[in-house]
């Protein structure tokens, strides 16, 4: 047979804690404030340890560490820095240097994004952050095409000025022998490189000339 | 600046709705209603407080009419001729308390919190908000005379982007401005007067059939609408639908 015991202090309820404090036998009630705990952890433990420390009597120092609540990222989150990433390094003024960075941050955002978005609410119900993910999916998949095509480009034409390709007085250098065409890039599948398809650009009635934009 | 919103919140059409209070620091006043809301949204979703309240919008620059809300009682806010997306924070006290609510009117079911279905406007456009032409080529400006008069009155009419506001602020959620609006547009043209009697009648019934109510010609619409529609439509629509009525060429 076994006795359940759980040491209840004996007394009046209202009085068993200071009487189990005062005859506590570890030690001496009268030595306890001079003792100096140091309690290090974090979380619920350290808590509830320097708190029944300091009721018993003792001098508690603790260092602990209490996460402040965890802040969700929504999807707008993934999205500003999706379009911070393309504007500063695929933006109107490129280079491979530039490119090659925007395309490694953007991999690692979109690696974030999947870990760690928080989409609030289910399928089953109108969500309108559920449906700014799918799309911020396709963002990201678009910015690394729109990277790659800026990528293997080797001209500044319109819009999309390489730094690398421009005249003296900084003027778009555009090399029709090589990229006379438009390129249209097919799908392979999640995670495969697009492949190329060249639409030459051919000119029959109008003479090819280069803007000045001075 | 700093305010106290009451937003309804309602999670879907069948459930109960209610006012939730969510109060909100260091909104600048250039900042626009929507992207107010949207710092609300982001507040309640990252802090894990509550789902994000739902309201539509698509342009927010004033033309495609999806962002209709009752803002202090009023369609739109505060302010004439703009829509929701229009409104700024700085048409508002430092310390306002805003009330934020649907649309109100039984064609115009709750979706969730403030988004309404507003599918029922579509529904009387599909009934004759039309002209049936054999489209082609465009053809040269000018070739069919238009009086400027008219061109211009069409034009205005034109310019009502179907955002409900007339139906929200009517007492008996009446559709008149809308429908006169579309009606007008269509018919001041010559390209529209072939099917005119037809067009008003189907429109009307429709209207009708989907439960928008009579204009007891308060104007509370034509106060309210942020595209300025006239009254002068509703008239328009009157003398049209009782020509209808009176049998002039219809099928
Ligand atoms: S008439 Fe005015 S208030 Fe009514 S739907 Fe058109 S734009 Fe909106
Ligand atoms: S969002 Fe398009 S009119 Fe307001």
């Amino acid at each position: 047979m076994m006795n359940l015991d759980s040491k209840i202090p004996a007394g009046p309820l209202a009085e068993k804690w200071t009487n189990y404090k005062a005859s506590q036998k570890l030690v001496n009630p009268a030595n306890k404030r001079k003792l100096d705990i140091i309690v290090v952890g974090t979380g619920l433990a350290g808590a509830s340890a320097a708190a029944s420390l300091g009721a018993m009597g003792f001098n508690v120092d603790i260092f602990c560490i209490q996460d402040s609540p965890r802040r969700a990222k929504t999807v707008d989150h993934f999205h500003k820095a999706l379009g911070k990433i393309m504007w500063e390094y695929c933006g109107m003024a490129r280079n491979t240097e530039s490119l090659t960075k925007a395309k490694q941050l953007v991999s690692e955002l979109e690696n974030e994004f999947w870990k760690s978005v928080f989409i609030p609410g289910t399928a089953n119900e109108m969500n309108p952050e559920l449906e700014k993910a799918y799309r911020l999916e396709d963002y990201f998949e678009l910015a690394q095409l729109v990277i790659d095509d800026a990528m293997h480009r080797e001209e500044s034409c319109g819009g999309h000025f390489r730094t690398e390709h421009q005249t003296q007085d900084g003027e778009t250098l555009r090399d029709d022998d090589r990229f006379m065409y438009v390129a249209a890039w097919e799908y392979q599948g999640h995670g495969q490189p697009e492949t190329m398809e060249k639409e030459p650009l051919v000119y029959e009635h109008i003479q090819i000339a280069k803007r000045n934009y001075k | 600046m700093k305010f106290t919103l009451h937003i309804w919140r309602q999670e879907n059409a069948r459930a109960k709705g209610h006012f939730e209070t969510y109060p909100l620091e260091g909104i600048s006043p250039e900042c626009s209603f929507l992207e107010m809301l949207d710092i609300l949204n982001e507040q309640l979703i990252s802090d894990h407080i509550a789902h994000p309240v739902c309201f539509d919008n698509d342009c927010r620059e004033g033309i495609c009419g999806m962002c209709g809300l009752y803002i202090n009682g009023r369609p739109h806010g505060n302010d004439d001729g703009i829509t929701t997306c229009q409104l700024h924070m700085r048409k508002f006290k430092d310390g306002d308390d805003i009330w934020i609510e649907p649309w109100r009117a039984k064609p115009f079911p709750v979706i969730r919190d403030l988004v309404v279905d507003r599918s029922a406007f579509d529904k009387i456009i599909q009934a004759g908000g039309y002209i049936s032409t054999t489209t082609g080529g465009v053809p040269d400006a000018n070739t069919i005379p238009i009086p400027k008069h008219k061109a211009d009155m069409a034009m205005d009419a034109a310019s009502c982007i179907g955002c409900g506001a007339c139906v929200a602020a009517c007492k008996n959620a009446s559709a008149m401005l809308f429908v006169g609006a579309k009606v007008s547009h269509l018919t001041l043209l010559p390209q529209g007067q072939i099917e005119a009697a037809d067009r008003v009648h189907k429109m009307v019934c429709k209207m009708d059939e989907l439960g928008f109510g009579s204009c007891t010609n308060t104007y509370a619409c034509e106060a309210e609408c942020p595209k300025l529609i006239k009254r002068q439509n509703i008239s328009r629509l009157n003398r049209h639908w009782i020509g209808a009525l009176l049998g002039r060429d219809r099928k």
